[in-house]
């Protein structure tokens, strides 16, 4: 040991130094090298695996709003058959239309009224499923279209239309700009093809004109005649010939009764 | 493949970073010796050390994407390999040895005296050379890691207090002790 160099600052010993090289000859066993490289491999490797992290983001919104249609559409069913008076169908499955009426709450308001708020802009997107808002139909609900059938001969019409679909009473419910949009969808029943033309003539400027008008869009021809004649009776002559000329483009190729001919001209 | 094997450590690390697994191989031929030893001398378990070692070049490989050469790459590994044996230690229930809180490490005559009779280590080379393993075994943790860097990975003193995160004094005095007892406990072979 006495040709040993020492660094004075640190003490180093040269000859300790490569004794201890000589002896140090420990390596790790080849099985952990070759675990070592494999791995440091594999996560070069790996990389172009890294490129598919974006491609599952990039169809994360695609997924979502496939997703959230999947619920909506769910939902909108699972409310059909649960609380069909939310929901009218006034195009189509007439089978529906008539269950709807048939469920126990049909005539009463409240349950259009609970409607979610959240679900309105979606249903009424839609061509095929109607909801019935609040605004429209008051808190009477379809109470408030049986208001509008005026009494007497209309009342007798309204046994007529229900034979032909309960579909009308849907329409009435509705506001007029609405009811204008419907299209002609009661084959077979007269009174509710004249509703259909009749329909501007119920706007908010009603007045006793009006409601006349509203109940002959429901009368069978005959029915039309009888209430001129009753208001002839009456001396409400301009009415009369005004109701009258409504019938003549309603009914064309409806031949008048004889006593109609003296005062309506050809 | 020789300007690879010409290649610097940095320079390796950095194409192994850019995805050259080559380049992985020919760093890990290099340190792959000294970087165990340095394990197994400051753990004592072959087991436990080929354990670390293990850790600390997968930590490696994660940590190539974040690479940037600021120092020598043998700081930067032995800066890896001193962070993971202290977590070993800290999950040991002994925890972190003293000796990394000492600046200075105890007097140089309380080198324990008994293994100096061993007439087994008194024979040759080879004796020698075992018994030098055995005092650098009854070195103080942080002593025998100055010792191991600078033996191991020719390190400076500089590199050495900057792997070890402490100041140069500290690494400075950390070497001169290991050394100083070194010398002592190999005495009785002048």
């Amino acid at each position: 040991m006495s040709e040993i160099f020492r660094d004075e600052e640190t003490g180093h010993d040269a000859k300790l130094a490569a004794l201890y090289r000589t002896v140090a000859r420990e390596e790790p066993p080849p099985a952990l090298d070759d675990a070592i490289r494999a791995a440091a491999r594999r996560a070069v490797a790996s990389r172009p695996q890294r490129v598919s992290t974006p491609f599952i983001r990039s169809w994360r919104i695609p997924l979502s709003i496939a997703a959230v249609m999947v619920l909506t559409v769910s939902l909108v069913t699972v409310m059909r058959e649960e609380s069909p008076e939310m929901v009218l169908s006034p195009g189509g499955l007439p089978g529906e239309a008539d269950q709807t009426r048939a469920g126990p709450a049909a005539d009463t308001g409240e349950s259009a009224t609970a409607v979610p708020k959240t679900l309105l802009p979606h249903v009424e997107r839609s061509d095929s499923v109607g909801l019935r808002p609040p605004a429209q139909t008051g808190s009477s609900g379809i109470g408030l279209r049986d208001n509008r059938v005026a009494p007497g001969p209309a009342a007798e019409s309204r046994k007529d239309m229900a034979t032909a679909g309960h579909r009308q009473t849907d329409v009435q419910s509705m506001s007029a700009p609405a009811r204008r949009a419907q299209p002609e969808a009661f084959p077979g029943a007269d009174g509710a093809r004249d509703n259909k033309v009749e329909a501007p003539s119920a706007s908010p400027a009603g007045s006793s004109m009006a409601e006349a008008t509203q109940s002959r869009a429901e009368l069978a021809p005959e029915k039309w005649l009888e209430r001129i004649e009753e208001l002839r009776r009456q001396g409400r002559f301009e009415e009369a010939r005004t109701s009258l000329a409504e019938f003549r483009k309603r009914f064309p190729n409806h031949e008048l009764p004889a006593s109609f001919k003296e005062w309506a001209g050809p | 493949m020789a300007t690879a094997q010409n290649s610097s450590d940095e320079e390796l690390m950095e194409r192994y970073r850019d995805g050259d697994a080559g380049a992985f191989d020919l760093l890990y031929g290099r340190h792959k010796g000294g970087l165990f030893r340095y394990m197994l001398r400051q753990c004592g378990s072959r087991s436990i050390a080929e354990e670390l070692f293990q850790e600390v070049w997968m930590n490696l490989t994660r940590a190539r994407r974040t690479y940037t050469v600021q120092a020598k790459f043998t700081t930067y590994l032995y800066r890896l390999a001193h962070n993971r044996l202290i977590d070993h230690y800290r999950a040991q229930a002994g925890g972190v040895p003293v000796s990394f809180d000492e600046d200075d490490g105890p007097a140089l005559d309380s080198i324990a005296g008994g293994r100096r009779e061993d007439p087994a280590l008194r024979a040759d080379h080879r004796q020698q050379a075992g018994r030098l393993l055995q005092l650098i075994d009854a070195l103080p943790e942080a002593q025998r890691e100055a010792f191991l860097l600078q033996q191991e990975s020719d390190m400076s003193v500089e590199e050495i207090a900057k792997t070890t995160g402490v100041s140069r004094e500290t690494a400075k005095s950390r070497l001169r002790y290991a050394f100083a007892k070194l010398r002592e406990g190999m005495q009785e072979f002048q």
